[in-house]
């Protein structure tokens, strides 16, 4: 080599060095520039709410109301008929004893199982020896203690409908109209048991919503109304509440009946009239979920990015499939597995399974 | 005519002998500019086949030396860590050389040749044998996993004595009398009449123990446990098994400090008497 290239290989060296040098140096500033910085959230378990809105006008009620339980009713024995009139408290109607008794045990034994199914998961936890394992036995009791939490609440809810021996009880003062069981059929769930005297001065409003809400809304659940009023010349919005007495299936939707409970009104005002408009406007809560999760961290609604974190801190994204099983406008509830690790909800820059992130905390 | 032939025959089995030689280092260099998917979708291992032969890219793209450079700080760590260890050894084991090469060419001193004859054993010695009262040693001295353990015993190259030596005898006494006489000291003496007429053996002894050390493996796998500490030439192998997109890149940047230094010592290298 010509001695006049000895100068040209060593800018090129001293070039080489420096590169290099500057590169290692501010590898972290080019790291923060250059790797997608993402936001994480948990998931857990929960419900979903979904609002409903909808305006309606104050309607006269029928003469009599229908009582309606949403359970199938097989009919024991029948203490009311028309005309009679019930002090709250009173037997009215009584569930089959035996299958009485035995949906009573199934409901318990459901209960009993799933409790046991927690303990060994539990156990099962705490004895694993592997990350992995841990995590998967995790998973696994956090949804059987969701499901141990609804089975409770469903069989709490069969236990006060009904008194030690199946009989239903009234739960105020009433004059019974007309009795549609008869003893030894079913009366299927959402039918009438019988029809009792309306309280005709109460104020009953009617609104329908699509099935799904329809579902959630449970007969002798409050809703909440607003009420437009004219107040000092401006019109006004007061809150107040109605429970839903009545649910009628629709072919495209159901048909909710409530009765007005309360309004909080001010010094002066009155209270709504037949025909004066309604606004319903509340949050109906879904079943509990094991796992819900915000719909931003869903991608094409069939994946969703875990964050993970190596030995030395750096953190990685994996892509990890979802079912959604039920969902609102912001969350959806989904089956997944590695349900307790953070997830991706909102990044800079497009991902990629096993990609290097920084998580903005 | 026949003289002719012979020629041409004979530059047709140079250039095809150095295309051979050459050719790895080629393929290194056009795979290194291919993208990081192109080269894993070539060389995933397979049962089914074996790895793709790809000279050209069939997408020419920068993808893997952005990668090395930007999206891998650590190997960029990495290549200092080998950069640590490679320099002390050459700038040591040179320095050593030479005043070792000095000694056992122009001084007189009870066995001399002995000594020197045992210098000669250690060259043919293989590296092995010596490892393990090495390893015991450094163990002792509590410098495992440090880059000590392998500076310290790479320092000392009886190769690099040999090899001075050779050059330093082609030295002239007289000149060496003349400074003497002059009233020039032994360091003056070394550093102002032997090193310059001995340049082509330092430049040789720079170059190869460089690329000797630059290319350390065994020690290092020996000496360090801890893998933030492995110099490229260890850590280069890791690569291969993980990160397979870029390791074209890695082996190219690998390649430049050895190519630099040979590159600027090569006119000393080519004069040099070995």
């Amino acid at each position: 080599m010509k001695s006049s290239l000895k100068p040209t290989i060593i800018k090129i060296s001293i070039v080489f060095v420096l590169i290099v040098a500057l590169m290692t140096y501010f590898s972290g500033q080019i790291d923060n520039y250059l790797l997608p910085h993402v936001t994480k959230t948990l998931g857990g378990d929960g419900t979903l709410k979904y609002r409903l809105r909808v305006d309606t006008v104050v309607e006269q009620p029928p003469e009599s109301k229908a009582y309606v339980l949403t359970i199938d009713f097989p009919v024991g024995d029948i203490a009311v008929s028309e005309g009679t009139f019930v002090s709250k408290g009173e037997r009215m109607l009584q569930y089959e004893p035996q299958a009485f008794a035995k949906a009573k045990k199934a409901l318990n034994d459901n209960v009993k199982s799933l409790e046991k199914d927690q303990q060994k998961l539990y156990t099962e936890y705490t004895l694993a020896k592997t990350k992995l394992a841990a995590q998967s036995a995790l998973d696994k009791l956090m949804q059987t203690h969701a499901q141990l939490e609804a089975a409770q609440e469903t069989y709490d809810t069969f236990v006060a409908r009904f008194d030690s021996e199946g009989w239903i009880l009234a739960g105020k003062d009433m004059e019974i109209a007309s009795v549609s069981a008869e003893i030894g059929s079913t009366v299927y769930s959402g039918n009438a048991l019988f029809y009792y005297a309306a309280d005709t001065t109460a104020l009953q409003i009617r609104f329908t919503c699509d099935r799904s809400l329809g579902e959630l809304a449970m007969i002798g659940s409050e809703v909440t109304i607003q009420v437009p009023l004219i107040s000092n010349g401006e019109t006004v919005l007061r809150k107040g509440t109605a429970t839903i007495i009545e649910k009628k299936n629709l072919e495209n939707g159901v048909e909710c009946t409530a009765e007005i409970k309360n309004v909080r009104l001010q010094e002066g005002e009155k209270m709504p009239t037949y025909g004066d408009k309604i606004i319903v406007e509340t949050d109906f809560e879904s079943q509990q979920y094991g796992h819900i999760v915000m719909k931003s961290a869903i991608h094409d609604d069939s994946y969703v990015y875990v964050i993970t974190k190596d030995e030395d801190e750096k953190r990685y994204v994996y892509a990890v499939p979802v079912t959604i099983i039920a969902e609102n406008d912001f969350y959806a509830a989904v089956d997944m597995t590695a349900e307790s690790l953070p997830l991706v909800m909102t990044s800079s820059k497009e991902l990629e399974d096993g990609q290097r992130v920084i998580v903005d905390d | 005519m026949k003289k002719r032939v012979i020629i041409v025959l004979k530059y047709m089995a140079l250039v095809i002998i150095a295309g051979l030689f050459l050719l790895p280092i080629l393929y290194m260099v056009m795979n290194s500019f291919m993208p990081t998917k192109e080269i894993t979708e070539a060389y995933a291992s397979s049962a089914d086949h074996y790895a793709n032969f790809h000279l050209i890219p069939d997408q020419f793209s920068l993808e893997q030396y952005y990668q090395a450079f930007l999206r891998r700080p650590q190997f960029l760590k990495l290549f200092w860590n080998s950069v640590l260890i490679t320099v002390p050894i050459v700038l040591i084991q040179c320095l050593i050389s030479i005043f070792a090469a000095f000694a056992f060419t122009k001084f007189e001193f009870p066995l001399r040749d002995a000594l020197f004859f045992i210098f000669i054993i250690l060259l043919i010695l293989p590296s092995w044998v010596t490892m393990v009262p090495n390893y015991m040693m450094i163990q002792k001295l509590g410098l495992m996993d440090t880059v000590w353990s392998l500076i310290l015993p790479s320092s000392f190259s009886a190769f690099g004595v040999c090899l001075l030596r050779q050059y330093m005898r082609y030295v002239p006494d007289e000149t060496i009398e003349a400074a003497r006489m002059e009233g020039a000291g032994i360091f003056k003496i070394l550093f102002r009449i032997v090193l310059p007429q001995v340049k082509g053996g330092i430049a040789s002894l720079m170059i190869l123990s460089f690329i000797d050390n630059w290319n350390m493996v065994e020690q290092v796998i020996v000496y360090i446990s801890d893998k933030d500490k492995y110099p490229l030439s260890v850590a280069l192998s890791e690569y291969a098994g993980t990160d397979t997109g870029i390791i074209f890149a890695c082996g190219v940047i690998f390649m430049i400090p050895a190519l630099l230094i040979f590159l600027y010592h090569s006119k000393e290298f080519k004069n040099a008497r070995v």
